[in-house]
């Protein structure tokens, strides 16, 4: 009886001391304003296609090395704290997902965030949002969902947004690699 | 001299002893007080329980059953120390977010794109303009699209 406790004590410390540096990892970026908790996106459109989460300490290193090469973009990742994207390839609109768009919307706008655009079609749901800080913005929000496909985005961070239209025009990406293309 | 006079008289020696010894008969054995015989008595007791109270700590002490998992913390402890440092990003680690950053912005620029081209298909092309000015002074890239579309 001692030692069926005693193992799961230890199989409980084990699984916490594991998730331990993952945790802290998310947890870090929940304690900024603009961090975006999406909720249980996978249950709804299975497993992304595309899943970035870039952290505050890799920001810092990207920056660094850019700086001779793009200081704009230098300066700009150096006051981000993190980037999250998730993208699903859909097929058709899924079950619950305009509620969830709505759902996640409406917390938003409880919690401080600005709705910047809003485009609510039968087969597409935009929602742009902004957390402003006086004149400056601590978080961009997106989430676009349409037929073929759903994309939620969190930009976390000080952000000028003159400045990351400068630094997204120097970016010259071609998502066809993804499966998507932005000339659509 | 006088001592080696004593050393030579037997009947001196005997009288000395003779005397020591109905002195020491006449001595009464003193009772220890009674808060010194409780302390004394108490002594074994509380060394015993020291003793209990760290033995566990004494490999030779503790029961099969638990060596194992003792054991098995070291290990446990040791991978969480390593799992708790911070890792230095190598190199490919920061290209790789270079990366992720230029996919996220396309993303970010896609939804501009295609949030425009909503807004043309509902207000059509003159109005867009005019819409899309003044949501590029808070949006970038929408006026990144406007610029695409232009050319």
């Amino acid at each position: 009886m001692r030692t069926l406790m005693i193992r799961k004590i230890l199989t409980v410390c084990m699984t916490a001391l594991m998730a331990l540096p993952v945790m802290a990892q998310e947890d870090a970026l929940k304690e900024y304003p603009g961090y975006v908790d999406f909720g249980e996106l996978n249950a709804i459109f299975g497993e992304p296609t595309v899943q970035i989460s870039v952290g505050a300490s890799l920001l810092g290193l990207v920056s660094s090395l850019s700086a001779s090469e793009d200081p704009e973009a230098a300066e700009l990742f150096k006051r981000l704290n993190g980037v999250r994207v998730n993208v699903f390839e859909t097929d058709g609109m899924a079950d619950g997902a305009v509620d969830l768009v709505k759902e996640v919307s409406a917390g938003l706008g409880n919690h401080g965030w600005e709705s910047v655009v809003t485009v609510n079609s039968i087969d597409e749901q935009v929602r742009v949002f902004m957390m402003i800080n006086g004149d400056q913005v601590e978080g961009i929000t997106v989430m676009a969902v349409e037929e073929t496909e759903a994309v939620f985005v969190n930009v976390i961070g000080s952000i000028n947004p003159e400045e990351l239209g400068r630094v997204m025009e120097n970016f010259d990406i071609d998502l066809n690699g993804h499966g998507h293309d932005s000339e659509e | 001299m006088k001592k080696d006079n004593w050393k030579d008289r037997p009947e001196d020696i005997e009288a000395w002893e003779s005397q020591i010894d109905s002195m020491m008969e006449q001595l009464t054995v003193e009772k220890a007080p009674a808060s010194l015989s409780r302390r004394l008595k108490r002594i074994p007791r509380e060394e015993r329980r020291k003793e209990n109270r760290w033995s566990w700590l004494m490999p030779g002490q503790l029961p099969q059953w638990a060596l194992a998992p003792a054991f098995a913390a070291v290990p446990l402890l040791v991978l969480a120390f390593v799992l708790m440092q911070p890792q230095q990003p190598s190199a490919a680690d920061v290209e790789q977010a270079r990366q992720d950053l230029a996919i996220a912005f396309a993303y970010l620029d896609k939804v501009g794109y295609r949030t425009g081209n909503e807004i043309q298909n509902v207000l059509g092309g003159e109005l867009r303009h005019s819409v899309k000015d003044n949501l590029s002074e808070h949006i970038p890239f929408t006026e990144q699209s406007r610029k695409e579309e232009t050319t």
